[in-house]
């Protein structure tokens, strides 16, 4: 079990999904989520479960570079082992005239701790604005 | 046995951040204002120091979002001074949306000192600078 504060890591996960998005490993995203944990990008798509997350995000890969950049972190411990967390998103990519703030969002999360110390979504809810 | 933050300054100013910082995009004023401690003071620059949540609240009732916008606040350096005082600095950009899409119109950084109220991390005072 983690020694970590339980806010900081979850913050990690919270990074680490940006991190994985941009970089285009998905799997690696994938993987943040619990096996049955839940990805519903409002009035877009659901996907349930690892396989279809990796394979719903995949479909909007594409070779431009990007940024997600979460911020204004919040995070509220339900018990030992689950927390919510808010936050603000920005999507930037970079097209022929340079880079451009393309969606402003919020996510809102619903994680677990698992055995190896890792915080995993059950459920991340993405709201473009 | 579920934990208080209250208890961990840094994870409670950072927390505190993010919810101040959520606020700000929001319709509800007093929301924002309840961040602040009642003797709070907001520098910003090129005006005058606003002080308290009488002058805070008519600040920021006048600063409610008419068009959708995001502060996004990170870079955040969290300094535990004691029990109940803490510092961050923080950097921000601010994007807001037009017609012609969302655009960064502000950016700029924070000096809060933060001090703990029953509880809560409220901003004792910000001093807001921009590039």
């Amino acid at each position: 079990m983690s020694t970590q504060s339980p806010w900081f890591g979850v913050a990690a996960t919270l990074g680490a999904y940006s991190q994985a998005l941009d970089q285009k490993r998905l799997q690696d995203l994938a993987d943040l989520f619990t096996p049955d944990g839940t990805s519903e990008i409002v009035g877009v798509a659901t996907f349930m479960g690892r396989e279809e997350i990796a394979a719903g995000y995949a479909g909007f890969a594409s070779d431009r570079a990007s940024r997600h950049v979460a911020g204004n972190v919040t995070i509220e411990p339900i018990s030992e082992r689950t927390a919510k967390a808010t936050s603000g998103l920005v999507f930037y990519a970079r097209d022929e005239s340079g880079w451009g703030v393309e969606l402003v969002g919020r996510y809102d999360d619903e994680l677990r701790l698992d055995d190896d110390g890792t915080w995993r979504f059950t459920r991340r809810t993405t709201t473009f604005i | 046995m579920r934990e208080d933050f209250s208890t961990d300054a840094e994870a409670g100013v950072r927390n505190a951040i993010g919810a101040l910082t959520q606020a700000q995009d929001g319709v509800d004023a007093g929301a924002v204002v309840a961040k602040y401690t009642e003797d709070a003071v907001l520098e910003l620059p090129g005006s005058d120091p606003i002080m308290g949540r009488e002058a805070l609240l008519g600040a920021f009732e006048q600063w409610v979002p008419k068009a959708p916008q995001l502060h996004l606040v990170g870079n955040t350096v969290v300094t535990v001074v004691s029990a109940d005082e803490a510092t961050a600095s923080s950097d921000v950009t601010f994007h807001g949306r037009t017609e012609q899409g969302w655009a960064v119109q502000i950016v700029g950084h924070y000096e809060d000192t933060f001090r703990l109220v029953d509880g809560s991390w409220l901003v004792a005072r910000r001093a807001a600078t921009y590039s």
